[in-house]
């Protein structure tokens, strides 16, 4: 009892001193105590961090060793590999529990780091196996046991880590991650469904709301494109209004990218509805053209005849160059011949060389062609060198 | 007997070829850089090097550039085989310019490195 008055009448003192202190003097010395403070929690935390660092670096030269002797001893140089498929082959999982670096967080994260390493560097036989290995071993659940972490990086590291080794996810775990707020981990979610998943993945499409930025266009394109397994939808299903646009332009692509010519009649009633954007519109006029589908050239010369944006004109006719015939070719030269705009004209004089051939049309149009403005379209269209979108 | 010379800054790396490759082959050198391995490549003759691109102090294919520059140099012709995470065509090429015999991108079959050591050796021989 008596210390705690010690304390307090040494805390009251102090306190009256304070207060007899000038207001500038008091605001000072809150300043740099709060920054003192500040200042030594910083240096604690960089401490421990460096302390923890050491610690993981120390066990890690340590342990990694024995674990790369036992993987490469019981896994990579398997005395069976040559014989069955890895999914088949049994590996003594007590060998590798006996190490006692599966229950421990640290020991369990070297080797899982070990385990990515051979992976990044193996594929085949190997690989699978290196697979089985992390699965048989059950580090998947460690990682699902993550995903629920309430540090918003440790879900996406295991998230990847989950990814990295397409373990299965039966209870449907990360498929409630599609909606998370951190856009990170909703990306990476999307990307193992898309990678991993074995059923409809593309369900997802018809569940999606917002919008993809251009990066996770591309990111998804690519995750989809290089899957081997699984069947392809009909991606036309999702190229009507109800879904959001940038949905509707990456169907887009994998329609062109996968030849789906079946798609052609919902780009075409997209594309004579007049609420869309211009971006969608050049898009879905470019797939007509990729698509060759000459059943469009009545629809896309009607939306010509109609339309007064220029980049809509352009995309015409730059996707009249795959519709080849009479027709086209005819509408073409009258485009180049009767339009004023320098940007037409030039597309006009590509799409017709793209189906004639540099000659002998583009030499018959270069000797008509009186307007130095022609000619200049002329001699672009003919360059090699010269491209434009 | 073949000898091999497998230059890899990353120890599983290098561990993992080797092991792949003791299934055929017994005597098998490692460096874990170029100097090391140009020091190694001016003590002995090798039957093959495999290669890393990206190496400490001297890069995979700086060291291919030393070797393949003066043809009285012992190692000049021994075939190289590069293997390497790095996938660009330009490395590629860039590889096989510097006088590599071949390319093996990570992550690689176990069975294609194996074959490929076999046909660059026989090769040699």
């Amino acid at each position: 009892m008596r210390s705690y008055s010690f304390y307090f009448d040494f805390l009251h003192r102090w306190l009256l001193l304070f207060q007899s202190l000038p207001l500038v003097i008091r605001l000072a010395i809150i300043v740099i105590s709060a920054s003192l403070l500040g200042g030594l929690i910083v240096y604690l935390i960089i401490c421990t961090h460096h302390i923890k660092r050491n610690h993981y670096k120390r066990l890690k030269q340590q342990i990694l060793p024995a674990i790369e002797n036992m993987v490469l001893i019981k896994v990579i140089a398997h005395p069976h590999l040559d014989e069955m498929p890895a999914e088949a082959l049994t590996l003594r999982i007590q060998d590798f529990v006996n190490l006692g670096f599966v229950s421990k967080k640290y020991k369990r994260k070297i080797f899982v780091a070990c385990l990515r390493t051979l992976k990044r560097n193996l594929k085949g036989k190997e690989g699978r196996l290196i697979r089985k290995l992390y699965l048989d071993l059950d580090f998947d659940k460690y990682a699902f046991k993550e995903l629920s972490a309430s540090h918003s990086y440790k879900p996406l590291l295991a998230l990847n880590e989950l990814v990295f080794f397409e373990a299965p996810d039966p209870e449907g775990l990360i498929g409630r991650l599609l909606y998370s707020k951190n856009k990170y981990l909703k990306e990476k979610a999307l990307e193992y469904i898309f990678k991993v998943y074995k059923g409809n993945v593309f369900e997802y499409f018809s569940q999606v709301t917002a919008p993809f930025t251009k990066w996770e266009h591309l990111h998804y394109f690519d995750i989809i494109t290089n899957r081997k397994d699984g069947t392809l939808p009909e991606f036309s299903r999702w190229i009507t209004p109800p879904y959001n646009e940038s949905l509707i332009l990456l169907c887009l692509d994998f329609t062109t990218y996968y030849r789906q010519h079946s798609a052609a009649p919902a780009i075409i009633e997209l594309l004579q509805q007049s609420a869309i954007s211009t971006e969608l519109k050049c898009k879905l006029i470019s797939a007509l053209g990729q698509l060759y589908e000459s059943e469009a050239l009545p629809v896309l010369l009607d939306l010509y005849a109609d339309e007064k944006n220029i980049l809509v004109k352009g995309a015409i006719l730059k996707a009249l160059s795959n519709i080849s015939g009479n027709e086209t070719l005819s509408f073409l030269k009258q485009s180049f011949k009767k339009e004023a705009s320098p940007f037409l004209k030039k597309h006009a004089a590509r799409s017709i060389l793209e189906i004639e051939g540099p000659e002998p049309v583009m030499d018959t149009l270069l000797e008509e062609a009186t307007d130095a403005e022609d000619i200049n379209a002329l001699k672009h269209a003919m360059s090699p060198l010269i491209k434009y979108y | 007997m073949s000898r091999i010379l497998i230059i890899n800054d990353n120890p599983i790396a290098m561990k993992t070829i080797e092991v792949v490759l003791e299934k055929e082959y017994q005597d098998i050198d490692n460096a874990k850089d170029g100097k090391m391995a140009w020091a190694l490549l001016k003590q002995k003759e090798y039957d093959l090097i495999i290669t890393e691109m990206m190496l400490p102090y001297i890069t995979g294919l700086e060291l291919i550039f030393k070797i393949k520059k003066d043809a009285t140099f012992k190692a000049y012709y021994t075939p190289v085989l590069i293997v390497s995470d790095i996938h660009e065509e330009d490395a590629v090429t860039e590889g096989f310019n510097a006088g590599a015999n071949d390319y093996l991108k990570k992550p690689f079959d176990p069975g294609d490195l194996l074959s490929r050591v076999k046909k660059l050796l026989t090769a040699n021989l």
